[in-house]
């Protein structure tokens, strides 16, 4: 019945294994049920109520928050939300390809440094990571202010008008987007970037394979676990930002989060906001299940 | 050293350098055509810092790289028609087989149907048709090294390159790959160039070898020439084992422990060392007329086939049939013939 069993070099019978195994995961789990699942769940049930006149919750079924969430209203459909996610999904993937882009380079000049000042380096990237991301955002204000290089630069190449700063706008929403998600591309990337094995590198240069050709056969496979982990963790926050685009996009640059904000916030519509948020996180979903599908299939050229 | 011969490949004065440790030193060599030719010489002797600066995977300090006339010293990897067979294999973990063996074809846009044929023909050629669409983590190690060599021969270049390729085969399985290998080159008809630290592989495969140390070339031969003629001590000793037996030369011949030799020729030195090998040591009942001396046997090692004695003085080492049956204890005598005696520069 109680079979003696060894465990990784401990003698132990399998009921007190179970018995640690449930001491173990239980209070994780509880932690979970509590602050994950359970408010997941009233936020679909809130997603299906009606905002009272005075912004409470009333407990009346309806589908009203998700038709209007996809445009249709008492005047008719617009595209207003449909935009914002779609915005939404574009910027997070903008920005992750940006931060692609950057990391590349960076994580290979990392690695090319002798092993002393290559973790001077890598603390630069972290700095920033550990610094408050509020602050880092409201750093590109001074940075972005009309008495700067930046700006006057822009000015002189007649694309904003003297004296304006180069906020608020897309570009300077873009720009904080990738400073905050640079480190998360990055320090993945370099993990894989350090593993290299350099012997495919030379391979392919060996069969007369072009730089893309070496980038795209040797290199990329090889860093792909990185590559995805920090796509991953740009991508899916990038979704859900609402302090950058707030503060360096101005009014006009609504993204999901920014209206999600809204809702619970100043407009108090709860039901609304609960949908809008189940939305985004099927959204979520949806694109981590087509990154995972294009991934597995991916044919390298 | 053939070095004029225009078809073959030569390396003219190469140095190179890591930081303070010379890699090579004024290494110059020729390989003509169609040779199975061999980098030999202990770890860190810069043999395959040789071979990585043939492939263009290194660039020398000075010295020139030159294949079939012309000088490709600056020309990068990439445009070389040499292809290298990795030691690691280095083979593309994401493609199959075929893809792998492909690689260079589709590099230089090689119609598809063309690739296909050319492809198919060396997985046939080397037995590894079926795991065409395997991947490699899929093969065994033995497997893996044919596909790295059709992947690098799919492309005929003009040079192959052979980097340590059989270290990680077991025993059994290096022997019988190192007489493939040198089939394969004598059907092909191609110039091989292999880098080994293991001089039994070194004289199964070559044609010639060059013995290295300490990045200079120190002897080029058959290893015929360079088993039984060697120059130097370094080269003796790495070449199998040998017997070093210091003497001063006394009223033309040769003054040591083990009494007068007589050798084939004068050696130019005044104090220096002959070299023979275990095998080539005669042992008789009688005392020989020239070149013995009296021994008794200290240990003896049985080797199946042969029996490896140590005898004072010395210790010398005698390698000799097993099947003659000596003990430790026996008194013989020995025979150095001065055929065998090898005259070893300083």
């Amino acid at each position: 019945m109680n079979k003696l069993l060894i465990w990784y070099g401990e003698l132990t019978t399998q009921r007190r294994l179970t018995k640690r195994g449930c001491q173990f995961l239980g209070l994780g789990m509880l932690w979970i049920l509590l602050f994950l699942v359970l408010p997941g769940l009233v936020l679909v049930v809130v997603s299906f109520a009606t905002r009272g006149s005075y912004g409470q919750l009333e407990w009346s079924f309806t589908i009203e928050n998700y038709k209007r969430l996809l445009g249709f209203s008492v005047f008719g459909w617009t595209a207003d939300y449909i935009s914002i996610l779609w915005r939404s999904v574009w910027v997070a993937f903008v920005t992750s390809l940006i931060a692609v882009i950057l990391s590349y380079p960076l994580c290979f000049f990392i690695c090319s440094r002798p092993e002393r000042t290559r973790y001077l380096w890598l603390m630069l990237v972290i700095i920033p990571f550990w610094t408050n991301m509020v602050i880092r955002t409201y750093a590109w204000f001074l940075i972005l202010a009309p008495e700067f290089p930046p700006a006057r630069l822009a000015n002189l190449l007649g694309f904003i008008p003297q004296n304006t700063p180069l906020y608020p706008n897309a570009f300077a929403v873009y720009i904080g987007m990738v400073t905050i998600f640079l480190p998360f591309v990055a320090l993945p990337l370099y993990a894989s970037v350090e593993r290299l094995d350099w012997s495919l590198v030379e391979a392919a240069q060996d069969l007369y394979a072009s730089k893309v050709r070496v980038f795209m056969q040797a290199i990329l496979p090889q860093t792909m676990p990185g590559l995805s982990v920090g796509v991953i963790l740009t991508f899916v926050p990038a979704m859900g930002m609402f302090v950058v685009p707030d503060l360096l996009g101005g009014a006009k640059y609504m993204l999901v989060g920014n209206l999600i904000e809204q809702q619970f916030g100043a407009s108090r519509d709860w039901p609304f906001g609960a949908a809008v948020s189940m939305g985004m996180m099927v959204l979520t979903m949806v694109s981590l299940y087509l990154y995972r599908r294009k991934h597995k299939e991916m044919q390298f050229i | 050293m053939d070095m004029t011969k225009n078809t073959g490949l030569s390396v003219k004065g190469i140095d190179k350098s890591f930081g303070p440790v010379e890699a090579l030193k004024e290494v110059s060599l020729g390989v003509r055509e169609g040779e199975f030719f061999t980098l030999l010489g202990p770890s860190g002797c810069g043999k395959t810092t040789l071979l990585r600066i043939i492939a263009g995977l290194e660039l020398p300090d000075s010295g020139r790289v030159i294949l079939g006339g012309q000088d490709i010293t600056s020309l990068p990897a990439t445009k070389r028609q040499v292809n290298t067979v990795f030691q690691s294999y280095a083979l593309f973990p994401h493609l199959s087989i075929f893809e792998n063996v492909a690689f260079g074809l589709r590099s230089r846009k090689f119609p598809k149907n063309e690739v296909k044929s050319r492809v198919s023909k060396r997985l046939e050629m080397l037995g590894l048709q079926g795991m065409a669409h395997r991947r490699p983590d899929q093969l065994s190690g033995g497997q893996q090294q044919r596909v790295a060599l059709a992947r690098a021969l799919v492309n005929e270049p003009k040079v192959l390159l052979l980097d340590e390729p059989m270290s990680a085969l077991d025993a059994k399985l290096r022997a019988q790959v190192q007489v493939e290998l040198r089939r394969l080159q004598r059907k092909l008809g191609q110039t091989f160039i292999l880098v080994t630290h293991d001089q039994s592989e070194a004289m199964v495969v070559s044609d010639r070898i060059a013995v290295m140390n300490q990045g200079e070339i120190i002897q080029f031969g058959s290893p015929k020439e360079v088993y039984e003629e060697p120059k130097t001590l370094f080269v003796a000793e790495f070449l199998g084992a040998a017997n070093l037996i210091e003497g001063r030369k006394n009223n033309g011949r040769l003054e040591t422990d083990v009494g007068f030799l007589v050798l084939q020729r004068l050696p130019k030195w005044e104090e220096g060392t002959v070299a023979i090998r275990p095998e080539r040591i005669r042992i008789t009942e009688s005392p020989p007329s020239v070149n013995g001396t009296k021994a008794r046997i200290r240990e003896a090692i049985y080797r199946g086939t042969d029996i490896d004695l140590w005898l004072d003085p010395g210790p010398l080492r005698v390698r000799t049939a097993a099947h003659r049956g000596y003990a430790v204890g026996d008194e013989v005598w020995l025979e150095f013939p001065s055929a065998a005696l090898v005259i070893l520069d300083e």
